[in-house]
């Protein structure tokens, strides 16, 4: 985008904090979503309904740790959100994981586009240092040895 | 001791086609009486109530209507920029509206705006009210132009939190768009270089009065490439519009009307749903590439308008990407899926063309400023078109127009149809 036409500072702003964080850690740090124990369907990030069955019977269910890369690419468009201005370049992946789950993920050690179907496995990343100081951690994939 | 009556109460239920037709909800025609967008170039300094007032009094301006004779309204705004909470009673203060008059506040990020139109486009199509008021801003008291919206539609605790926004997902949306119908970057080159020259006659616009940039420029395979191929931000900037009943637009004496429909969809927002979502099977075909959003909305606006997408004069939709542009004429029924980009080189979005698109510049070129006007620009220059005012880029005979906006990642759609002589 084009920011020629704005006026004046861009000031930042931040909108998480360590306790939001805290509360999705089992999903951030071991992929916990939710299976609906009616209709057996399983969803990520966790539910407290299912969309399919409308039942709230819902269980914490572990996604699938392996998966392959439906499509990848390089983040250098020079938007990044609040957290990550000194990252280098992140190379980001779509993920179907070996359940059918989908998910968006930062694919560690590799800074090169990787063609659909690589297969990928799970492994927990230092992310960011948030707004009161502390480090948040969480999921990223890296090519499957 | 007096006997009391017994009354039975008996509830109807409709158990044929025939008796369900006849339940169908009846709604009053909605009128676009006026509306009004800032100009461009607010100093830093202005405050959000400042822009506010200046587009509802240049609005208001052109009626014979008085202050208190606005009814109801909503406000479309990002909650992210500005800081006063119950925004709905702050605007109506700010604008001096009657103390009976309602504003709803709605914050939908790019299609706030849109949304806002959808409030009071029930409030008056119930028949409940006669004039209503929309109303959007964004402005830049703590503005920061993509921090401030990066959240807005994600999943947060996740996509976010894990440094992933919406503006990550238009630049996957457009790459598998053009990966999967076999396109180079050309169709959107194209549909900018569209947008750049329209815009140029559309005072107003962010780059009315600058030079043309080249077809070169617009068509390179680089970063300065696809941001020349994506949306120009405008800066502060509200809207506003007065909307009437039938009935009121007939005492009111206006010529030639302008009506107007409106309708909404969602996708699920975390971004993986969009690849595969169980919870509606209608989705299951669509990944990022195509937009089951606006289809939906176009389904039952359509219906509501008694139009077909072939009925469609000029389409102005929303296009923070060429690519983004190109999937919403999909979405709405006007090229097929994964053709839109043979439509476009082919001319057809030009004026001449099969559809005139986008003949205000768009975002590209027009002006992007999310919830501030990004879907009123929209409906603004569809109701110029058909009231046959779009000088220099006119459609001949434009009698219908369809206006559509997208909030983040198109987890949420609007889409409009304006039409003339519809009373």
């Amino acid at each position: 985008m084009n920011f020629d036409n704005l006026y004046g500072p861009i000031p930042k702003v931040e909108t998480h904090n360590t306790v939001r964080a805290f509360k999705e850690k089992d999903g951030r740090y071991r992929l916990i979503g939710s299976q609906c124990a009616d209709c057996g369907q399983i969803w990520f990030p966790r539910r407290f309904i299912c969309p399919k069955c409308h039942n709230q019977n819902l269980q914490p269910y572990a996604c699938a740790q392996e998966g392959e890369i439906v499509v990848s690419w390089v983040d250098n468009m020079g938007f990044p959100t609040i957290g990550y201005e000194d990252i280098d370049d992140r190379l980001i992946a779509m993920i179907r994981l070996d359940d059918g789950i989908h998910i968006i993920a930062e694919i560690a050690e590799c800074k090169r586009v990787l063609p659909k179907g690589t297969r990928v496995q799970l492994v927990i990343r230092q992310q960011k240092r948030d707004d009161t100081g502390n480090l948040v951690y969480g999921y990223k994939f890296k090519i499957s040895e | 001791m007096k006997r009391r009556s017994t009354v039975i109460l008996k509830v109807y239920l409709p158990t044929t086609e025939t008796e369900m037709a006849t339940m169908e909800k009846k709604t009053k025609k909605v009128v676009v009486l006026s509306f009004a967008i800032t100009d461009r170039g607010y100093p830093y300094d202005t405050p959000w109530r400042k822009i506010t007032v200046d587009a509802f009094t240049k609005c208001l301006g052109q009626t014979r209507l008085r202050v208190e004779d606005i009814e109801c309204g909503s406000v479309a705004y990002n909650e992210r920029t500005i800081s006063e909470a119950a925004l709905g009673t702050q605007v109506a203060d700010c604008l001096g509206l009657p103390m009976k008059c309602s504003m709803t506040p709605v914050s939908h990020a790019c299609c706030g705006g849109g949304m806002a139109l959808y409030n009071v486009w029930h409030y008056i199509a119930s028949g409940r009210y006669d004039v209503g008021l929309v109303m959007t801003m964004q402005c830049s008291d703590l503005f920061d132009s993509m921090e401030a919206m990066n959240p807005i539609g994600n999943h947060s605790d996740y996509d976010y939190m894990l440094g992933f926004s919406h503006v990550e997902y238009s630049y996957l949306r457009d790459y598998l768009y053009r990966e999967k119908y076999g396109y180079d970057v050309t169709p959107s080159a194209k549909w900018s270089q569209i947008c750049h020259k329209f815009a140029r006659l559309t005072p107003g616009a962010t780059e009315y009065g600058k030079d043309m940039p080249s077809y070169a420029d617009l068509s390179a395979v680089s970063d300065e490439g696809e941001r020349a191929r994506s949306a120009t931000a405008r800066g502060s900037t509200a809207t506003a519009t007065i909307l009437v009943s039938e009935e009121k637009a007939r005492e009111l004496g206006i010529v030639d009307p302008i009506t107007c429909y409106v309708s909404y969809a969602f996708r699920p927002p975390y971004i993986g749903n969009h690849f595969f979502y169980a919870g509606d099977p209608s989705y299951v075909p669509f990944d990022i590439a195509e937009q089951p959003a606006i289809m939906e909305a176009a389904k039952e606006v359509y219906r509501d308008a008694k139009i077909t997408p072939e009925d469609i004069d000029v389409a102005l939709v929303h296009d923070l990407s060429g690519f983004e542009g190109i999937m919403s004429l999909e979405g709405l029924g006007i090229c097929p899926i994964g053709q839109g980009g043979n439509f476009v080189l082919a001319g057809n979005t030009d004026l001449g063309g099969k559809c005139p698109t986008n003949t205000h510049g768009g975002g590209i070129a027009y002006g992007h400023t999310s919830v501030g006007s990004d879907f009123q620009i929209n409906m603004f220059e569809g109701i110029l078109q058909l009231q046959g005012k779009a000088y220099g880029r006119q459609v001949e005979g434009a009698k219908v127009a369809v206006a559509q906006a997208y909030g983040t990642h198109h987890s949420l759609d609007i889409v409009s149809v304006l039409k003339k002589g519809d009373l």
